[in-house]
């Protein structure tokens, strides 16, 4: 199969590459895997205090696709609010990236680990909120 | 009515060996019923006869052959109960949430670069790839468990962490084969 050239970008070059420190409050983790292709992807989120991701790092053990959409998503989440991150769609990434119907689940795992991050910072605070005000 | 006239196309893949619809299974007996069948429907015991029971014939042998891969490999017998309980598996679509799940499983992709470039990778991807099949035969057993207890979605789940061993170890045994090839020539 034939891969479009944005995949194999990503794919040679993949930006955010990397681990945050999992333990850190400001950092939300998420954790996902596809049981079509039994790849993996782990994705991480730092946020500033203003709720914006300052930084994003992945690491993915898949296919060229899902470390392209990995790698695009860090991109596109940096410098946006959790709100913000939570609305992009696995749609965009497939159309950016040009992936065929065979890998579009590789884009739905990059939504659900951007999302999963996302809820993973959001009980870290949930749960410092209720420390401060016990 | 013929033998081929009275098969029934549509019956389960268990109806089909005279099996019972469970998860647990004898695989000698699937196989024998399977190499009966095979050889009482098998095309070539037909070319003498009329076209149309030639093309049941080839129908029957797809038939057999479609529910016998099905159902003496784990996970795909157990996504096939799964459908027959409506509960079926769209793995497209769905993905595992089980962080800890896969926290292990990126430590086993961890363990698989490791073996790659050991000393000598041969016996590190085959010592690995032993403790792959044992942590999938774990996964085995409890899925037996789960559909004996008709607790689907633990089966649904579980079908799911069996795809990343099945992967995972097709990918080691590949892997193996190429070392040995060369080590070959």
């Amino acid at each position: 199969m034939a891969y479009s050239e944005k995949v194999i970008d990503h794919y040679e070059n993949p930006r955010n590459v990397g681990s945050l420190d999992k333990d850190a409050p400001d950092v939300g983790t998420g954790m996902v895997g596809a049981p079509a292709c039994g790849d993996v992807m782990k994705l991480q989120i730092k946020v500033n205090e203003a709720g914006i991701i300052e930084d994003a790092k992945f690491k993915t053990y898949g296919c060229g696709s899902a470390i392209a959409s990995s790698s695009l998503l860090t991109e596109w989440v940096k410098g946006k609010t959790l709100e913000q991150a939570k609305e992009i769609k696995n749609t965009q990434i497939a159309e950016e990236l040009a992936l065929p119907p065979v890998k579009i689940h590789c884009s739905v795992l990059a939504e659900d680990a951007i999302k999963a991050a996302i809820e993973d910072y959001q009980r870290k605070h949930s749960v410092d909120e209720i420390k401060q005000s016990a | 009515m013929s033998e081929l006239e009275r098969f029934d196309l549509s019956q389960s893949h268990f109806s089909l060996f005279g099996l019972p619809e469970r998860f647990a299974l004898d695989q000698t007996v699937l196989q024998s019923r399977y190499r009966e069948l095979q050889a009482r429907f098998h095309p070539d015991k037909f070319v003498a006869a009329d076209p149309s029971a030639q093309r049941t014939a080839m129908q029957i042998a797809s038939r057999l052959n479609e529910a016998y891969q099905t159902l003496r490999d784990p996970r795909l017998r157990a996504e096939y109960l799964l459908s027959l309980n409506n509960t079926s598996l769209d793995s497209e679509r769905e993905t595992l949430n089980d962080p800890d799940f896969l926290i292990k499983q990126m430590e086993w992709r961890e363990a698989q670069e490791d073996a790659e470039h050991a000393p000598d990778p041969l016996n590190a991807l085959d010592a690995l790839r032993q403790k792959l099949l044992h942590e999938r035969a774990g996964i085995i057993d409890r899925l037996e468990e789960h559909f004996e207890k008709k607790a689907l979605i633990a089966a649904k789940n579980d079908v799911m962490r069996l795809s990343f061993y099945d992967r995972l170890i097709d990918q080691i045994s590949e892997r193996l084969s190429a070392i040995e090839d060369n080590l070959l020539t």
